[in-house]
């Protein structure tokens, strides 16, 4: 089955911001990020007649990486966070937050650095709440290969962070 | 030993198991593991365009794009295609004599030099326009927010807004055309405001506020301070909070709504920083709290 346009739109509704997140992770530049996303997303439909439905999510992912190989090795990736909640009222000991800071801020700085491929999967576990299943079918890579590279970027994230709470 | 410890890191981050609900001894298989998997659940990553912005954008580049290629034309057709093309020089034309209309994006102002020189700067999500029959080429519709630097010239400089006319020869000032906010600030120069009967004439360093259309009495402002939010500089005064958090709105591209209400007025000014930074200068003040939900804030007065 082809996509028709008014799949279309609902493929985009569903992906749009999982792709420009995952090509955030990739290339670390926001803008960038935006572009290449809609690139992804206009070659998909391009190919609209040729696209199975149960292939979509991948197909997306599969271009979206493509796309953002030429962008990978030129700058090393900077990536920026913001914290999803605004900061609790001070229940903690203002030590304790203080630590917790810090401990953010080393977090920030080593996800940045964690090496191409950990880093998607991480993130798009961790901020955006995937399941092992879903990242596996979207990066078209196994469950086992999901649960090697969590478990990679958590021994370089531990081994990055020297502040401790 | 590591497969059982992948299997509790699945089970954490996926959200099956909470911290809470480790033992001791989970607790020592994971180590340093833990806090790094709870605090990465904390963050999120930068704004983007709002899904629908991005929908119309593709949308734009889908139509730009040229159609597939017909394999054969049958003559029906070829009067059909003489029709669309009649119809497309006529659209053509109306779109050659259209009136010229600048828009600045919702989270970034827009530079525009005007066909007589001068020059506009468009705060996010703005437009600038000219009118169908206009009397002179210096005559705009201004929706928004911009700070104009116009060229000396025979004809007067006119810009309307819906509360008021701003009319000026040659000069530099900053005009608001928002409800709540609506005002004139010459920063150079020479401005003349007219509002049905009333005119107000602003010199250098003089600013005034329009509310439903009437005028205030012309104030002393710091001229450097005149348009300072092209600049990254928020500045209130005395604002309500539905102003400001409006204004943060078309800067963040984020939609702010606001639970209970509050009588309290925000006054003083910041830089333009990270959403959660400057939510707190907004909120700490004024004793509201705030939640950001990806593109969602929702402000409480708790």
């Amino acid at each position: 089955m082809a996509i028709d346009p008014e799949g279309f739109k609902k493929y985009f509704d569903l992906y749009y911001e999982a792709i420009r997140a995952f090509l955030y992770y990739r290339v670390g530049d926001m803008t960038l990020a935006e572009d290449l996303a809609q690139e992804a997303f206009l070659r998909c439909w391009e190919k609209r007649s040729q696209v199975k439905e149960e292939t979509v999510k991948a197909y997306l992912y599969t271009i979206a990486t493509n796309l953002s190989i030429n962008h990978l090795k030129r700058n090393a990736v900077r990536l920026r966070f913001l914290s999803k909640q605004s900061k609790p009222l001070h229940f903690e000991s203002g030590e304790y937050q203080l630590e917790l800071q810090e401990f953010d801020e080393q977090l920030k700085q080593a996800l940045s650095d964690l090496p191409d491929g950990q880093r998607e999967v991480f993130l798009m576990n961790r901020l955006e709440s995937l399941r092992y299943s879903d990242i596996a079918e979207r990066l078209n890579i196994s469950v086992k290969a999901v649960e090697k590279r969590m478990s990679k970027a958590l021994e370089f994230l531990r081994g990055r962070i020297k502040h401790k709470v | 030993m590591a497969a059982e410890k992948n299997t509790l890191i699945k089970a954490l981050a996926e959200g099956s198991k909470k911290p809470a609900d480790l033992s001791e001894e989970e607790r020592n298989l994971l180590g340093d593991d833990l806090a790094v998997l709870e605090r990465s659940g904390t963050l999120q990553g930068p704004e983007g365009l709002r899904r629908e912005d991005a929908w119309h954008a593709l949308q734009n580049k889908i139509t730009a794009q040229p159609e597939a290629k017909q394999a054969f034309i049958s003559s029906p057709a070829r009067a059909m295609i003489a029709a669309l093309l009649i119809l497309g020089f006529g659209l053509g034309l109306f779109y050659f004599l259209r009136p010229v209309s600048y828009r600045s994006p919702l989270g970034e102002s827009r530079d525009i030099t005007l066909p007589d020189g001068s020059l506009a700067v468009l705060s996010p999500g703005s437009v600038l326009s000219s009118p169908w029959f206009a009397s002179s080429k210096r005559q705009y519709y201004l929706q928004g927010e911009a700070w104009f630097s116009v060229k000396k010239g025979d004809d007067d400089f006119v810009l309307s807004t819906g509360e008021f006319d701003v009319k000026v020869l040659g000069t530099r000032f900053n005009v608001n055309a928002r409800r709540g906010t609506a005002g004139v600030a010459c920063a150079e120069g020479k401005v003349a405001v007219y509002a049905g009967e009333q005119v107000e004439v602003l010199v250098e360093g003089e600013a005034l506020s329009s509310v439903a259309g009437i005028l205030s009495q012309p104030q002393r402002v710091s001229p450097g301070t005149v348009g300072s939010w092209r600049r990254g500089v928020f500045s209130f005064k005395n604002a309500t909070p539905e102003v400001v958090f409006r204004e943060l709105e078309l800067y963040y591209q984020v939609s702010i709504r606001m639970e209970g209400s509050t009588s309290q007025r925000f006054t003083g000014s910041f830089t333009r920083a990270p959403l959660a930074e400057v939510l707190d200068v907004v909120c700490l003040p004024l004793g509201l709290t705030y939640t950001i939900d990806e593109n969602q804030v929702l402000i409480s007065n708790q």
